[in-house]
């Protein structure tokens, strides 16, 4: 299993298929949500191509049918035909919009559980009642017109017998009085007279018996069109005619008008025949109650279909709210599947992340690269006896075994290198000791016995004293080279001027020489006892190296960038290209040791000073071009705030 | 020079505490050419020293004045001990020691000051060095009251 062999698997490799595993897990939760957001829009679709139509139409369809209820309502109380052709446009338009919706729903009615059949009936209805309905309405115009107009012929009639009846009944008043006159004023009263009287009165009373007849059966009459009900017409048509059998009765035996008598029976049967007669008054007053109860059935049962129509209606929009409710439902069951399976697959990432981070990331390869960091750290501070264990085949392994080796390595160097050292340093000082009882016994030799001594004696012995003159000043620089591994480190404020006056006063006492400093910053701290050193050296090498008894040795200091720059030239032979490498080298000598005393070591030391500080020196010099030599190298410093400056005190460094 | 002394003039004894041969040759070629007269004593080792320092105590149980030159290096017992030794010894605590030897190591220096020596001296060129020395100590001699 990978993660048995976990040392041995690349790290990069582990990455890897981290990555895999996540990005394989993100693939699946992208492939899900869309299979389900498909499966959304497709819902959403059957949804909304279904339902939102058919709402929309029966929608249109409750329109029209209120309109028409409406319509049908105000149609009753209209009496003008040209009003109750407005209404039936209206009317018609709206019933031929309703039978073109229903037509429209019957392609869909067994999917909503409705009786097409009875759909279209309600529909076909509908627009017959309407017909229906509208032509009772004129018709029923017309007839209230014929009636009007037959009421107000029975006007005129009233106004004739009115007119009759007035002065005949005055008439007769005078008649009655004038006998009734006759008879009480005279003292016989004459049968003729008294029957005179009693006719008179007979007639009188006659006469208004008709008028009181005719006046109430006209009442009678005018009171017809304005009854209400079928029934009481019926009945006040029964009565109209008693009273009419009655007047006629009454006038049969009305003897007395003569001419009227028969004029009156005329006029009374032209009423009759107004009234009761065909296409009379009574006639229209039925015809009109007929045509109403037409209206009003027909109103009925297309309420009665528009009830059917609308509670179709309700069935579909019902249907289709439930079928809304449950797409809605399933719309959100599915949003919350894949709410959750995002969910689910976003936790599942994060733990594998975790999980990879803790089991790989972290114990794996952070662990290990923290500890092999920390070893690196240690070993290269100088902590050699800093355990690296981190162990494995993979890169963090490989290079923490690496690591152990260079840690052995360096151990080594350092053992060697101390060896070296402390090598280096006993052998010059023990040199020491020796050396000096040579120079002693030779020289107390010359001094007891110089003079007893054949000359080639003592010439051999002054020569042993320079050789052993010459070996203990190599001894000396050796000794100090050795040491420049572990100079003194102390920074100071340097003054540059007072630098070069002391080396001069100490190379050149009788100033044979102009030694002396060029361009140099101030307000700066070095270590300045290496930096001594290697000025004396150059200046010193300079000084031996010179063909002629007078010149100049200049020294200059810049500053270029973090580093000081400092120079020593001087105006001697200068040094042969080939030889700018060689002269730096350990015991390297361009003159024979007899013509320039020197112990080669010089120029090397100055080397090794500059390198300790991570310098680097070169040589300028071109001896066939032109004279001179200028040594330049860099050397590090800091800058001295005032308040130092003011503190560090006057420090005269005093010979070596 | 006419010097009021306190006690009556007696010479002091040089004592050379230094295991080199030729070193003491360089010491007593020194004192013979400035013509000292001061006794002196040799001996080359730390043990040797305090053996003479033992017999010279006298019968007041004091010591005659001396003043030593000690070299650091020796076998047996070396210059830092032989100071430790004599520091804690009632006798010889008061001994003006001066050292002469061929170290220049700080480290040196400072225990050796730290015994309480009169003097620290580098030798450095064989003949001059010693001729320097054996000068400043007769002057030294001849100035500065020793303690008994």
């Amino acid at each position: 299993m990978l993660l048995a062999d976990k040392n041995n698997v690349k790290v990069v490799t582990k990455l890897r298929l981290i990555f895999a595993l996540v990005v394989a897990l993100l693939a699946l939760s992208a492939i899900v949500s869309g299979y389900l957001l498909v499966q959304l829009k497709d819902s959403q679709t059957n949804s909304i191509n279904n339902s939102v139509p058919t709402l929309s139409y029966a929608h249109e369809m409750a329109n029209q049918m209120v309109a028409i209820s409406d319509l049908t309502v105000r149609l009753e109380d209209v009496s003008n035909p040209v009003d109750v052709q407005k209404i039936y446009t209206v009317l018609d338009e709206k019933q031929a919009a309703l039978r073109k919706i229903v037509q429209e729903l019957l392609e869909e009615a067994d999917q909503y559980d409705v009786d097409a059949a009875q759909l279209e009936y309600a529909a076909i209805y509908v627009n017959t009642s309407v017909q229906t309905v509208v032509d009772a309405k004129i018709k029923m115009i017309e007839v209230e017109d014929v009636i009007h107009t037959k009421m107000a012929q029975v006007e005129s009639i009233r106004q004739v017998f009115v007119g009759q009846f007035e002065p005949m009944s005055l008439a007769y008043s005078t008649k009655v009085s004038d006998s009734l006159d006759a008879v009480y004023n005279s003292s016989n009263a004459s049968e003729v007279a008294q029957s005179n009287l009693t006719n008179n009165f007979n007639n009188q009373r006659r006469l208004q018996e008709f008028a009181f007849g005719i006046y109430a059966l006209l009442d009678l009459i005018e009171s017809a069109p304005i009854s209400s009900g079928a029934e009481y017409s019926e009945a006040l048509e029964k009565e109209v005619q008693s009273k009419f059998k009655r007047s006629t009765l009454i006038l049969a035996d009305f003897d007395g008008s003569g001419g009227s008598r028969r004029a009156w029976a005329k006029i009374l049967s032209g009423l009759r025949q107004l009234t009761l007669g065909e296409s009379g008054l009574f006639e229209n007053i039925r015809t009109v109650h007929l045509l109403e109860a037409q209206f009003n059935e027909t109103h009925t049962s297309q309420l009665n279909e528009i009830k059917i129509l609308s509670d179709s209606i309700n069935t579909i929009v019902e249907t289709i709210q439930e079928e809304v409710k449950a797409s809605t439902s399933e719309f959100n069951k599915i949003l919350s599947t894949i709410i959750a399976s995002l969910i689910i697959l976003g936790v599942g990432v994060v733990l594998v992340i975790m999980l990879a981070n803790y089991l790989v990331v972290e114990r794996q390869i952070n662990n290990r690269m923290h500890k092999l960091t920390s070893a690196v750290l240690d070993i290269a501070g100088g902590k050699h006896d800093r355990e690296v264990d981190v162990k494995g085949q993979d890169e963090i392994g490989k290079m923490a075994a690496s690591l152990e080796v260079f840690k052995m390595n360096a151990i080594e160097l350092q053992r060697s290198n101390t060896e070296l050292e402390q090598f280096a340093y006993a052998a010059s000082h023990d040199l020491k000791s020796p050396l000096r009882a040579i120079e002693s016994l030779a020289t107390w030799t010359l001094e007891d016995a110089g003079d007893d001594l054949a000359p080639d004696a003592k010439s051999n012995l002054e020569q042993l004293l320079v050789r052993a003159n010459r070996l203990s000043r190599l001894q000396t620089d050796l000794l100090n080279y050795s040491r420049a591994g572990s100079p003194d480190d102390s920074v100071s404020h340097v003054d540059f001027t007072r630098m070069v006056e002391d080396v001069s006063e100490m190379l050149d006492p009788d100033h044979h020489f102009k030694i002396y400093l060029g361009r140099a910053p101030s307000g700066l701290a070095t270590q300045i006892v290496p930096l001594r050193q290697i000025i004396i050296n150059l200046v010193t090498n300079a000084l031996k190296h010179h063909d002629r008894d007078k010149g100049q040795i200049e020294i200059n200091v810049d500053i270029k960038g973090n580093r000081l720059e400092l120079s020593v030239s001087d105006d001697g032979p200068g040094i042969a290209t080939e030889y700018h490498e060689r002269i730096f080298g350990l015991f390297e000598k361009l003159e024979s040791r007899d013509k320039v005393e020197g112990s080669g070591l010089g120029l090397s030391l100055v080397k090794k000073m500059v390198e300790r500080c991570k310098g680097s020196i070169k040589v300028l010099s071109d001896p066939s071009k032109e004279r001179g030599s200028t040594f330049v190298f860099d050397w590090p410093y800091t800058e001295l705030s005032v308040n130092e400056l003011i503190k560090e005190p006057e420090k005269k460094v005093s010979g070596f | 020079m006419n010097v009021e002394r306190a006690q009556p003039y007696e010479p002091v004894r040089f004592m050379i505490v230094d295991d080199d041969e030729i070193s003491v040759m360089a010491l007593q070629r020194a004192m013979k050419s400035l013509k000292l007269a001061n006794p002196v004593d040799i001996a080359r080792d730390g043990v040797e020293a305090l053996e003479m320092l033992n017999q010279a105590i006298g019968p007041t149980g004091a010591l005659p004045p001396y003043i030593l030159t000690l070299d650091l290096n020796m076998p047996k017992m070396g210059g830092l001990e032989f100071l430790e030794e004599i520091r804690n010894n009632e006798a010889f605590k008061k001994l003006v020691v001066f050292v002469l030897t061929t170290s220049d190591a700080p480290s040196d220096i400072a225990s050796a000051y730290e015994k309480n020596i009169a003097g620290y001296v580098v030798k450095e060129d064989p003949t001059n060095t010693f001729r320097d020395a054996l000068e400043m100590l007769s002057d030294y001699s001849k100035l500065v009251v020793l303690p008994r």
